[in-house]
């Protein structure tokens, strides 16, 4: 017996090794998350002064560090705003009305900002039904859909269980189960496309003016010019150029530092 | 042209005026029926635009026919609207724009077109063009109707050296010189010599500072033949009333053609207005700055109240003029009541181009003894600038009876306060959000997680489990077979154990029964045979069907023969034979778990 706890003594040595191990980064991640915070704050209080260009830096240093929170996006789109730089305070709102779909003021602001545009981009009307089904789908945010998919299939595995061992169960859950399923496959489809949309990049024109040429390079023909605060999809690239596309069929290539993908 | 809010707004408000009028207006009235043509003479090479106007109180109005189109064929037609309210009357000028190409050269008669409206039939009068081959040196725009249509005159072509260029605008005033307050038109034309595939236009209307403008709709569209070209007019008008003396200039009109290649502005002419101050001259005591032709009319809502219950005495000025800045009227004096002004009410329609309308003024008063009061005329002056002469509109004299009332006191009389709108002074985007106590990440994708991807693994596996067990519990219910061949181990093993017991506790004949027993129960079991029928010889040839090697048949049958020995003929082994003989039926009931007992 003696033998045996002399062999096992660095058996708590190592489980307190490794949960010290497991937990530093959270803890570290914690302290990080308090004093970015405070540096928020910080911004916050310049913000209020009229210093909008020290609340930008304040909230940049944030947004630079990694930190990717939709406040934080929506503050800076502010100070941006204020700060008379249309395209990088809509590249914010943007970026804040991802991670923040469902918050009035992002949206109230993203649209403001939208209305100050010097161009005037018309996307095609689309109807009603499109416009309402859209408006459920663009609800909530990709993890927000993962976790609301995650657990419809928990509840239709506990359904099945259900249905498998409790035969007077079993007429009530086969009900349930085509319910839950059918909003299974629903909340499936939402969530492909999500995750299709993640892997579609998007950019705002952050310079005073993008010229969109028919190639990549200033030697093509230039097609047209746009204002900062527009919106392009992203379809490629090529060094220092974005392929972009307006809406519709309006597409050409574009020098990558007049844009910044959101 | 980004113009059509004012439209819709004068039809709302329109419609509003609709519904608080009851509907005394007589719907018979007179229609007009007119035809104009842009010129009589053209060139075979050339367009000829027909405009049918249609005016008068009708609701609907048909699509006119027209007889004889000889010479001509019609190649665009359209048709346009404008409903407007007068004196409580509702009229509707209703326009078919035809525009139309000479195939022949000679003369042609256009017409006379006829339209029914309630039965009745209404016509115009013929016109005569004359169509001459190739090109004319001028085009002469010729209004042959005797009745204009509804004051659209249109304005005069532009200078002919103009055609150079396809596109430009320009605007015009339809006075050089006007009295303070008196309308003066401005309209904006748009010529367009060349089709623009829907590019983007983007009007902004002149700096007017020094005039009160109004919209005036509908916008007008026609073809107009400026030296060698033809061009589309677009043509948007406002009314525009002086506000301010001396030389008033309005600013440019700005229209930006835009589409995605291109950016033409085209700017217009400032031009100058000399505002001219009213007379002094006969200006009466009432004159209050009303500029128009108005009429006045006094109502009161009761002829009869008691003291302390307030009458409202309405005064509606109707005419033409800024109505939307008419002052009020000069109230009397009246003796014995107390008086509160109460509310004011503006209609303004913009037919004809005129802008017109009525005011209405509430004044509430409130009676202190009883008794007859007299409301004398009100007299409400105005400067007509078409007479150059300042005119006074009266109202008739009008009589409330008072009754004592039943309070003394006035008490808790509510007044309509004048309440407003709340008006909204500025926009600005929403204000920042606070802090929170941790800032941390919330775009993590956690579709790149693989640990929550394996807790999406799990159901399949746990309900794949749950129907192997479920099956499995329902085969040992329904199926004898399965559920003794299933248990015969577990059987065996209790019966070995037990017999273990009996070896140690030196108890011989249970000992041998037992060992017996958990052989023979094991492969009755097994073959789903009842385990008292089984001989040595069942036993052996079950075995070897099954495939048993030889070994273990002797191995199974020496154990057999060795328990049957034991138990038939006691006293015949030791404990070390008893032990052996319990490790060889271990043994052997080990080695027959392996043996396939399904198949044959």
């Amino acid at each position: 017996m003696e033998r045996k706890i002399r062999k096992l003594w660095w058996v708590p040595i190592v489980t307190v090794c490794a949960a010290v191990i497991l937990l530093s980064p959270l803890l570290i991640a914690q302290a990080q998350s308090e004093a970015w915070a405070a540096v928020m704050a910080q911004g916050n209080q310049q913000y209020e002064a009229g210093d909008y260009a020290g609340a930008i830096a304040k909230y940049r240093m944030i947004v630079d560090s990694g930190v990717e929170n939709g406040q934080l996006d929506y503050n800076l789109g502010n100070a941006y705003f204020k700060s008379g730089e249309l395209g990088e305070a809509i590249l914010h709102y943007e970026r804040a009305h991802q991670l923040l779909p469902r918050d009035k003021d992002v949206t109230a602001n993203l649209q403001f900002a939208r209305s100050q545009l010097i161009d005037q981009v018309d996307l095609p009307e689309e109807p009603a039904i499109v416009r309402w089904v859209e408006g459920i789908h663009n609800l909530a945010t990709l993890n927000e859909t993962l976790w609301w998919t995650w657990a419809i299939y928990w509840i239709l595995t506990a359904l099945a269980l259900l249905a498998i061992f409790v035969r007077r169960a079993r007429h009530g859950a086969a009900y349930a189960l085509a319910v839950f399923g059918a909003l299974f496959v629903l909340s499936l489809v939402s969530l492909g496309v999500k995750i299709h949309h993640a892997g579609m990049v998007q950019a705002i024109v952050t310079a005073a003016e993008a010229n969109v040429y028919s190639g990549p390079g200033e030697d093509y023909l230039l097609q047209f010019t746009v204002h900062e605060g527009v919106k392009f999809d992203v379809e490629g690239e090529r060094q220092g150029w974005y392929r972009v596309r307006l809406s519709g069929d309006l597409e050409g290539w574009a020098p990558k530092d007049t844009l910044e993908v959101i | 042209m980004k113009k059509r809010i004012p439209q819709v707004i004068t039809l709302i408000t329109v419609l509003a005026w609709f519904v608080g009028i009851p509907l005394a207006g007589a719907q018979g009235g007179d229609i007009s029926f007119t035809a104009t043509v842009d010129r009589t003479t053209i060139s075979t090479d050339d367009q000829l635009t027909l405009t049918l106007t249609l005016q008068g109180p009708v609701q609907n109005v048909p699509e006119p026919r027209l007889s004889s189109m000889d010479g001509f064929e019609v190649y665009s037609s359209s048709r346009s609207q404008n409903i407007s309210i007068i004196n409580n009357q509702i009229s509707t000028s209703v326009g078919f724009t035809y525009i139309m190409r000479p195939t022949k050269a000679g003369q042609f008669t256009i017409g006379p077109a006829e339209v029914t409206i309630a039965g009745q039939t209404y016509t115009t009068d013929p016109i005569t063009i004359d169509v001459v081959q190739g090109q004319l040196p001028t085009p002469t725009p010729a209004v042959l109707s005797p009745t204009a249509p509804d004051g659209a005159q249109q304005a005069a072509p532009p200078p002919a050296s103009m055609d150079s260029q396809t596109l430009f605008a320009r605007t015009q005033t339809d006075k050089s010189e006007a009295y303070l307050g008196e309308q003066v038109t401005l309209s904006f034309q748009f010529y367009q010599g060349k089709d623009l595939f829907g590019a983007d236009l983007n009007y902004s209307p002149p700096e007017t500072v020094g005039f009160w403008s109004e919209d005036l709709p509908p916008d007008q569209r026609y073809y107009q033949q400026v030296g060698q070209r033809r061009y589309l007019v677009q043509e948007l008008r406002t009314a525009l009333f002086p506000t301010a003396l001396g030389e008033q200039t309005i600013g440019p009109a700005r229209l930006e053609v835009r589409d995605f290649f291109n950016r033409i502005p085209l700017q217009s002419d400032p031009i100058t207005l000399k505002v001219k101050p009213l007379p002094e001259e006969g200006k009466p005591a009432e004159f209050g700055g009303a500029v128009g032709r108005y009429e006045v009319q006094a109502t009161v809502d009761k002829n009869e109240t008691a003291v302390n219950d307030p009458v409202t005495l309405s005064v509606t000025v109707r005419g033409f003029g800024n109505i939307s800045s008419l002052p009020a009227p000069v109230w009397p004096e009246l003796e014995n009541v107390r008086t509160y002004d109460g509310e004011t009410q503006t209609n303004v329609a913009t037919a004809n181009y005129t802008v017109q309308g009525e005011r209405r003024f509430d004044r509430l008063i409130v009676p202190k003894q009883p008794g007859e009061l007299v409301i004398p005329p009100i007299r409400y002056a105005y400067f007509d600038p078409e007479t150059q002469r300042y005119q006074i509109a009266e109202t008739a004299v009008m009589h409330v009876s008072v009754i004592p009332g039943t309070t003394q006191e006035p008490t808790g009389i509510t007044l309509p306060s004048d309440r407003q709108n709340l008006s909204i002074v500025g926009y600005d985007i929403r204000h920042i959000k606070p802090a929170p106590s941790a800032l941390s990440s919330q775009g993590m994708p956690l579709y790149r997680s693989t640990p929550f991807w394996i807790t999406w693994v799990l159901p399949p596996l746990l309900i794949g489990c749950a129907l192997a067990l479920q099956h499995s519990r329902r085969r040992l219910r329904d199926d004898i077979a399965y559920a003794r061949s299933r248990r015969s181990r577990k059987a065996a093993h209790s019966r070995l154990r037990r017999a273990n017991k009996l070896l140690h506790n030196g108890e011989t004949d249970a000992f041998y029964a037992e060992v017996s027993h958990a052989l023979r129960h094991y492969l009755g079991d097994k073959l789903n045979v009842a385990a008292a029928g089984l001989t040595l010889y069942d036993i052996r040839r079950a075995l070897e069907t099954r495939g048993a090697s030889e070994e273990l048949v002797a191995q199974v049958a020496g154990c057999c023969a060795a328990g049957d020995m034991g138990r038939f003929a006691p006293g015949a082994g030791t404990s070390e034979d008893m032990a052996r003989l319990l490790a060889a039926t271990e043994n052997a009931i080990a080695q027959l778990e392996g043996i396939r007992w399904n198949g044959k």
